[in-house]
């Protein structure tokens, strides 16, 4: 076979394949727009679509950046590698977010402008104050107690022996798997209230109550409690996360500190305070900042628990009915301005620490 | 070397243009040949069931191919689809003060413009009804489809004849009898406000049964249209009257704090049972589709009782909404909410009138949403009884919907729900009020 021929039978072959390809891609396109196609298929057809799509798609454009000259190639490179990416995040994250900020200050039906009046109404009325009590209360409560509980939890565990510290952080960090909204309904059922007349309480918690000779309490409707109630379902939830990551952060405290101290006579809860902690002080800030952003967000709990009643609405929340249930475009982008707002600084924080963190390592 | 890479590339744009112009045509492949479509709505459980049978029923009569969704959270549901330009072709909505943002939105198809008799589905549905679904350009977007009906009052019949209890004909008996019962050793009523977010609208029932009957109907129109403050002192007045049997001394199971706590769906269960935990339930008629299976004969009904010798027939209803002008599905929704298709949907059997059977799901009953539907496509007496009084006010456009459907849902669907749950909790009534007018929404 001549060098000549073999040039084209590979040309042939690629040629073959390209079109194959594309005749694959236009094939599944419209396979997985058909309504009457398997959906288990389907499923499959889409993914396939979509890995191939992406692989073609950075190939074409790679080959397009050789074609380009010598000098431009590296410069432009890694802008058409990142630039879907940043692309894609313009239209689902920057767009929303600048689309949400311009909204929150049109009226109701985001037609005309009405400057704050948005905002006016949110720090004058009742219910969106209590919303945003609330939600203060959540970020000092859950992430205070989260970061404790999984601290203690982390130190604690680093005593015991391998296989039992393995086991005890297992344990504690299973609700992690589970999601909000899941954890909500486990907790419906512990928090469940029958009046008499029911039949037997059902709820883990009033089980035990009644048990001891006390009346039923729905348990949901105790303000303000029923706050902390609800509080601890995301406590319960993130104390797992908070362990897991402090429990690295304090293996990674080096041994030759902890020693030195203990020579010179500190005490556990002395070396803990003066080496441990200060040590992984950054992560704890890491941790916490986390939770917080999580906790500003949270919205899945309170709407399976209370929706919202009972004076235990919270900013997310709020938005929602806002948004959804009152048909009211301004005050629900206002309350998603709050909300962004206040998740702003706890996002710097967090970034600035990881970056500080990162240098350290 | 270069050139043929330059070749390769000419290449590969023919390739995409040849698949792009593919993609270009594929739309117009697909004929259809039966209707088909997605009906939304709020039902979830038996009464969805029932709606899956009903449409099985057409769907096997028509050819079409209908399809019905439920979603306990079909208010959000709906907006966030309309929003995300992916609407169903057919929706109903349980709460008639929607259906104009949907208008705003441009989302729907206007009756006139589908083609509807104004004329005569205001006779065959109520004008009330119709009005309902007036928007501002003057247009009617609601359809009539299937009412409930909220002015009764369930009771646990053996009970109450072991007792010898008469059914209370006026509010000031149905207080007395209530008494009756605490000094009897019994409870009289059970309650139940919860409801997920909605939490609460039990009670707004109440109170809009006791202002239609004590202020009359036209004060009542007043009223959800805002021509007269909330915290007017008729309505004070009403909230007062509810009291004597809210705050009434041992005449609720489990106390007024607990009202909220209690999910609607489960207010039913303590009045089954011998002895029963309560007596007396006031619901709107599907709750009936809540009793405990096989026990169900110990419940009977009266209607709310006369305030001032005035009665009156306080509903809902679920009204249709299109957002899909096609003149295939114009022509299914005018059997749907015709006679003959209406005894479908009315019961399980259809009864003895039906043409093509019922929905064949036990328990669940729809009542008629046309004033000839027939009595018959019911099973039970009771059943029949209530349908009768319906088709009547239907026919005679005496049957007035559920005020808080009406009211803009800041009020209709937040501060009037919360206000009930807060007055049951022992906020005093002109702070409840106060709260509900100051929410109202501005222009």
């Amino acid at each position: 076979m001549s060098p000549a021929t073999r040039l084209w039978l590979v040309r042939a072959a690629w040629i073959g394949s390209t079109i194959a390809t594309g005749a694959a891609v236009v094939w599944s396109a419209g396979f997985i727009t058909d309504p009457e196609a398997n959906r288990g298929l389907v499923v499959i057809a889409a993914i396939a679509l979509g890995v191939v799509g992406v692989a073609l798609l950075f190939k074409g454009m790679d080959f397009l950046v050789d074609r380009l000259p010598a000098r431009y190639q590296e410069a432009v490179r890694p802008w058409v590698f990142v630039g879907p990416a940043v692309f894609i995040l313009g239209i689902y994250l920057v767009y929303p977010a600048i689309n949400t900020t311009v909204l929150s200050f049109k009226g109701r039906n985001s037609q005309e402008w009405v400057g704050l009046q948005n905002f006016t109404d949110i720090f004058t009325d009742h219910d969106s104050l209590i919303s945003l009590r609330n939600s203060l209360l959540w970020v000092i409560i859950v992430p205070l107690f989260a970061v404790g509980i999984g601290l203690a939890f982390a130190t604690l565990a680093d005593k015991l022996g391998r296989r039992a510290e393995a086991t005890a952080k297992s344990i504690i960090f299973m609700p992690m798997a589970i999601s909000m909204v899941g954890a909500a309904i486990v907790w419906l059922f512990v928090y469940s209230f029958r009046p008499p007349g029911f039949g037997s309480q059902i709820g883990v918690l009033n089980g035990l109550w009644t048990g001891l000779g006390n009346n039923p309490v729905a348990w949901l409707l105790q303000e303000p409690w029923n706050n902390l109630y609800l509080m601890i379902i995301l406590i319960w939830l993130e104390t797992g996360f908070a362990m897991v990551i402090l429990s690295a952060a304090i293996k990674a405290v080096p041994e030759e500190i902890i020693e030195a101290a203990r020579i010179d006579g500190a005490n556990d809860w002395q070396i803990f305070w003066r080496v441990t902690f200060p040590t992984i002080a950054s992560t704890v800030v890491v941790v916490a900042t986390t939770i917080v952003i999580t906790v500003w967000k949270v919205f899945d709990i309170v709407f399976v628990m209370t929706g919202g009643n009972f004076g235990t609405s919270v900013v997310a929340q709020r938005m929602v009915t806002e948004f959804f249930t009152f048909r009211n475009a301004g005050h629900g982008a206002a309350f998603a301005v709050i909300l962004f707002v206040a998740v702003i600084p706890v996002m710097a924080i967090n970034v600035r620490q990881f970056r500080i963190q990162e240098e350290r390592r | 070397m270069k050139k043929t890479r330059i070749g390769g590339f000419l290449i590969l744009l023919i390739v995409f243009a040849m698949v792009a112009a593919a993609c270009g045509d594929d739309t117009t492949t697909t004929e259809a040949e039966k209707t088909s479509f997605v009906l939304f709505g709020a039902p979830t459980g038996a009464e969805a069931d029932a709606m899956n049978g009903f449409l099985q029923v057409y769907n096997e009569d028509k050819g079409t191919d209908i399809s019905f969704v439920g979603s306990s959270s079909f208010e959000e549901q709906l907006r966030i689809r309309v929003d995300g330009g992916n609407p169903p072709a057919v929706a109903f909505v349980p709460q008639p003060g929607s259906i104009c943002p949907f208008v705003e939105l441009g989302a729907l198809v206007s009756l006139e413009d589908m083609g509807f008799d104004i004329a005569q589905m205001e006779a065959d549905h109520s004008k009330f009804w119709m009005d309902l679904g007036v928007c501002d350009d003057g247009k009617h977007y609601g359809i009539p489809w299937f009412p409930n009906f909220k002015s009764i009052i369930f009771y646990n019949k053996p009970a109450f004849d072991a007792a010898g209890y008469e059914i209370p004909a006026t509010y000031e008996d149905l207080v007395a009898l209530s008494a009756q019962m605490v000094s009897d050793g019994q409870t009289p009523w059970c309650f139940g406000f919860g409801s997920g977010g909605a939490t609460g609208w039990p009670g707004t029932d109440w109170i809009e049964d006791i202002v239609v009957r004590n202020s009359g109907g036209e004060f009542y129109g007043k009223w959800f249209r805002h021509e007269v403050p909330f915290n007017d002192p008729e309505i004070v007045e009403a909230f007062d009257l509810f009291g004597q049997i809210m705050f009434g001394e041992g005449f609720v199971n489990g106390g007024p704090d607990n009202v909220a706590a209690t999910t609607f769906q489960d207010s039913p269960l303590p009045m089954f049972g011998s002895p029963p935990s309560c007596m007396m339930l006031k619901q709107g008629s599907f709750i009936s589709n809540f009793f405990p299976v096989g026990e169900e004969d110990q419940a009977s009904f009266f209607p709310f009782p006369t305030i001032g010798g005035n009665t009156g027939a306080m509903g809902g209803g679920d009204t249709i909404i299109v957002f899909k002008n096609d003149p295939a599905i114009v022509d299914i929704i005018k059997d749907w909410i015709g006679a003959e298709w209406g005894c479908v949907l009315a019961s399980p059997s259809g009864g003895t009138a039906s043409l093509h059977g019922g929905h064949g799901v036990e328990g669940v009953e729809r009542l008629p949403g046309h004033k000839d539907i027939s009595v018959d496509c019911y099973e039970t007496e009771g059943s029949k009884a209530i349908a009768a009084q319906v088709t009547e006010a239907l026919a005679t456009n005496n049957f007035v919907f559920d005020a808080s459907d009406l009211m803009p849902p800041e009020v209709g669907q937040g501060s009037f729900w919360t206000g009930m749950v807060d007055w049951t909790r022992g906020t005093p009534t002109q702070q409840v009020v106060d709260a509900v007018e100051a929410s109202w929404p501005t222009g």
